[in-house]
């Protein structure tokens, strides 16, 4: 179920809610537990068994690890979650690798569809894993809580990926307020109106430009196809985590946010640091120090940062081009830090100019997984399409004229003023009018058919 | 629960100033929700309880959503005062069938127009200077001619006086048969099994019509007319045509669309025009109509038939001398081809063979460029598009060859 869809705002969440109010606040885990499971079969009717039991299964292996300390448990454990990734995500994309490199059929192909947030579950049940392992004083949970934890609706699809820490106050004890419904749902009415009316509207420019033919575009077609799908994917996956965020909020939790203006950073190092930042959390608490992060010398410290974007690209999907995706920001990380990078923080303008001509082309590389389309599209921006140019002024004038407007309001959303003006009037009478009709707005392009599948989704 | 005493003031912290905001969705959204119940169980349509089971999965009001999408206020009236679609469509199939045939102006074959009787004297078989012959059956009078050498080419006998003439030469029975330049063959096969509102399996598939085409070089199309959607809107952009031909598309253009507002976009203008304006003025040697894609989701095939017929007699008016082309939906990718919805290529088969039973052959021919692109199951090829339902660029340059192979030379 997308939260972008009348069938959950309109049935499951009045339902749910209305449930989860009238119960006595020391059930409502458990309410909310059966909700996320409700809510998880809708859409994956067959694979909510398999998480259930990845559930109880780590919950068995956590209170082992919480009892005894055994190092042995937790490499078992996590051999186990990332062996159930790496067979539902990519054990195709391995074996398509290992065949091709013998040019013949050595290993089988898997016929298994991909569960929804699998990549998202997975990573947040081996964090709590990991941290038990590493302070265990510190988790005191129950099966109900544990379960809850990892399967609650607003998170399990795409995120934030948490941590046990960032709720284990509220796991114990929360409250639910008037104040807090509508803080909430206000946020998750914004979160909406970002996917439904930004992300998914100048998707269709993006799948326009594409469409004429990714090997005969002029530079500017190319150029405005590339900040197209940048604006597509922020406003989606950050109109998605606001969602997830007003909804937790919704039932008492304060959930961690992810995205903090990343299209306001001078350099790609500040890009990670305010893009799915629960994910970079991630990587640099379980991968980048557990393997002394940049503690031992510059040699290793290249080598600790190859392979954590080695595995972000890889973690976003299984296929070379996001693997090619996460090494360019090995690149730039490294250039930068080594290089150029204390000039571009100094100089904000030169800063901004970089990042504007450098995270188009790395969206592009994540968007096109075909390889020789990729290239195509690439050679398009540099200005040598592969059979010269036929989508050219004509058609760049054309869409300069549907889509102009969408893009400045795309612009105005990527700097800090929209946040920091509804944070501040969030509780004023007009706003309270705006985000209605905003709301209205959304809810009739979602019933006219226009909403597009978070792109996150196929994590 | 008390109530405040008149005269004193409401309590800050009322649970409206706490939460206003989702307060006012509640009700509002209950209300149309409640509303749209009554509206459904008045009407005698169904049961409260056949409501919550019809509406498990979405509100009721998302379907008066569609139709004001769709129709605007007035798509939303009719669906509220029970004039449904189907009803009215009904009622315009049965003035098209009993319609008059009219435009007698069309001669074909090796005739010339012309108004001086003349020159017609060693003209056979064409009949000239016919004024037009419109409203009624063609049992009125070919009158107004001084000679009527050879037939007058009409789609009727004619019957009664043909008179005001000078000499009647030859056979007015010649009129049942005007000159036909082609013949729509179908090709037959098993049908699936379809239930669906918007189309049937009817088991066959239109193929070009069978004529003596001829190939023609791009001048052909210096008095050509485009009508359609966003493919013939790849076609303006990569035909090489868009300075000779005038192109009246849009993405998202539909018969269903047109036939409430009758409206249109001038490529030249880049604005909407009026139909009947815009083929009122310049005299169109051939029209090339290419609609369908935009119409699955609206109503049933014959309703669509009965659409592209008003289109198609409309312009038989306004251009008399114009040969139309219908040219077959391409097919959409085995991807995006889904069955359970209107959304599929045998619903769009479907409605290319409605298209293609039109084609008459003598004003109208259909044109199938699918086999160029498509599979043996009849899906768009996956490496000829990027999104399932438009060609690359070098795509609509093929098609445009396939026009350019099969054009009619009246």
């Amino acid at each position: 179920m997308l939260f972008s869809s009348l069938t959950f705002i309109f049935r499951f969440l009045v339902l749910f809610m209305t449930v989860y109010l009238l119960t006595e606040e020391k059930h409502r885990n458990l309410v909310l537990l059966a909700g996320s499971l409700i809510f998880y079969a809708a859409g994956e009717p067959k694979f909510v068994l398999v998480l259930a039991g990845s559930v109880c299964v780590n919950y068995v292996f956590y209170r082992a690890i919480h009892r005894t300390g055994w190092r042995f448990l937790l490499v078992v454990i996590l051999i186990l979650d990332f062996g159930l990734l790496f067979l539902y995500k990519y054990w195709n994309f391995a074996a398509g690798t290992v065949n091709k490199i013998n040019g013949q059929q050595l290993i089988p192909a898997i016929q298994l569809a991909l569960p929804l947030g699998i990549s998202f579950f997975t990573f947040q049940i081996v964090a709590f894993q990991i941290d038990n392992y590493r302070e265990k004083e510190k988790y005191h949970v129950s099966f109900l809580q544990f379960a809850t934890f990892s399967t609650m609706f607003p998170q399990i699809l795409s995120g934030p990926i948490l941590k046990y820490g960032d709720v284990s106050k509220e796991m114990e004890d929360r409250k639910c307020s008037a104040e807090k419904l509508e803080d909430g749902w206000k946020l998750f009415a914004f979160g909406l109106a970002l996917k439904v009316l930004l992300a998914d509207h100048i998707s269709t420019l993006w799948v326009t430009i594409c469409s004429s033919g990714m090997d005969t575009l002029s530079v500017p077609v190319a150029w405005l196809g590339a900040f197209a799908y940048t604006f597509q994917i922020y406003f989606d996956f950050w109109g998605y985590s606001l969602m997830a965020v007003g909804l937790g909020k919704m039932l008492g939790f304060q959930l961690p946010e992810n995205f903090n203006n990343p299209y306001l950073s001078k350099t790609v190092s500040e890009f990670w640091r305010r893009w799915h930042i629960t994910l970079g959390r991630w990587f640099k608490e379980y991968v980048y120090i557990p393997m002394g992060g940049s503690r031992n010398g510059k040699f290793k410290t290249i080598r600790n940062i190859l392979i954590v974007w080695a595995l972000t690209g890889l973690w976003h999907g299984a296929s070379w081009n996001f693997v090619l995706w996460g090494l360019t920001f090995f690149v730039l990380i490294t250039l930068e830090k080594n290089f150029y990078g204390k000039i571009l923080e100094k100089n904000h303008i030169i800063g901004r100019i970089y990042m504007a001509a450098v995270i188009p082309v790395t969206w592009v590389i994540f968007a096109i997984s075909d390889f020789g389309h990729l290239i195509s599209y690439l050679r398009c921006m540099a200005g040598m399409p592969e059979r010269g140019v036929m989508t050219d002024t004509d058609q760049l004038l054309r869409y300069v004229r549907q889509y102009g407007l969408l893009l400045l309001v795309c612009l105005l959303f990527s700097t800090a003023f929209p946040m920091k003006y509804y944070r501040t009037h969030k509780n004023n009478w007009y706003l309270l009018v705006i985000l209605f009709l905003v709301f209205l707005v959304s809810i009739v392009e979602i019933a006219g058919g226009n909403s597009n599948p978070f792109l996150y989704f196929k994590f | 629960m008390e109530f405040r005493k008149f005269g004193t003031k409401r309590k800050k912290n009322s649970l409206f100033s706490k939460c206003p905001l989702l307060l006012i969705c509640i009700v509002f959204f209950l209300f149309l929700e409640a509303g749209s119940a009554v509206i459904a169980v008045s009407a005698g349509k169904m049961t409260l309880g056949g409501y919550l089971t019809h509406h498990m999965k979405e509100p009721g009001w998302t379907e008066y959503l569609t139709e004001f999408r769709a129709g605007g206020m007035d798509g939303l009236l009719e669906t509220f005062l029970g004039q449904s679609e189907k009803v009215q469509n009904d009622q315009q199939m049965v003035q098209y069938n009993t319609s008059d045939v009219s435009g007698n102006q069309n001669t074909f074959g090796c005739g010339v127009s012309s108004n001086d009787p003349h020159k017609n004297l060693t003209m056979q078989p064409s009949v000239s200077g016919n004024n037009q012959v419109n409203g009624g059956k063609s049992s009125g009078t070919v009158s107004g001619n001084e000679l009527v050498a050879g037939s007058v080419s009409g789609n009727e006998p004619v019957a009664g006086s043909v008179s005001g003439n000078g000499q009647v030469t030859g056979s007015v029975s010649d009129n049942e048969q005007p000159h036909k330049y082609g013949v729509t063959n179908f090709l037959t096969y098993t049908p699936v099994q379809v239930s669906s509102p918007y189309f049937q399996d009817r088991g066959k598939t239109a193929q070009t019509t069978d004529c003596n085409y001829q190939k023609a070089d791009d001048s052909y199309f210096s008095d050509a007319a485009f009508i359609g959607d966003s493919r013939t809107l790849g076609l303006h952009d990569y035909s090489g045509w868009k300075n000779l031909a005038d192109f009246y598309c849009d993405s998202g253009f539909s018969l269903y669309q047109w036939s409430r507002d009758d409206q249109i976009a001038d490529q030249e203008t880049g604005k909407k025009t009026d139909f009947l304006t815009a083929f009122s003025g310049k005299k169109y040697g051939k029209i090339y109509i290419m609609v369908g894609m935009n119409d699955l989701g609206y109503g049933n095939t014959q309703q669509f038939q009965g659409r592209l017929q008003k289109m198609i007699s409309e312009l038989e008016q306004l251009q008399p001398n114009a040969m139309i082309y219908l040219m077959a939906n391409l097919h959409m990718a085995a991807s995006k081809s889904n069955l359970s919805e209107a959304y599929n290529n045998v619903n769009l088969n479907d409605k290319n063979a409605a298209m293609a039973e039109l084609a008459d052959g003598i004003h109208t021919v259909y044109l199938d460029a699918n086999p160029l692109f498509t599979d043996e199951q009849g899906n768009l090829k996956a490496e000829l598009t990027f999104d399932g339902f438009h060609l690359y660029a070098t795509g609509y340059v093929q098609w445009a060859d396939f026009i350019k192979n099969h054009t009619v030379i009246i």
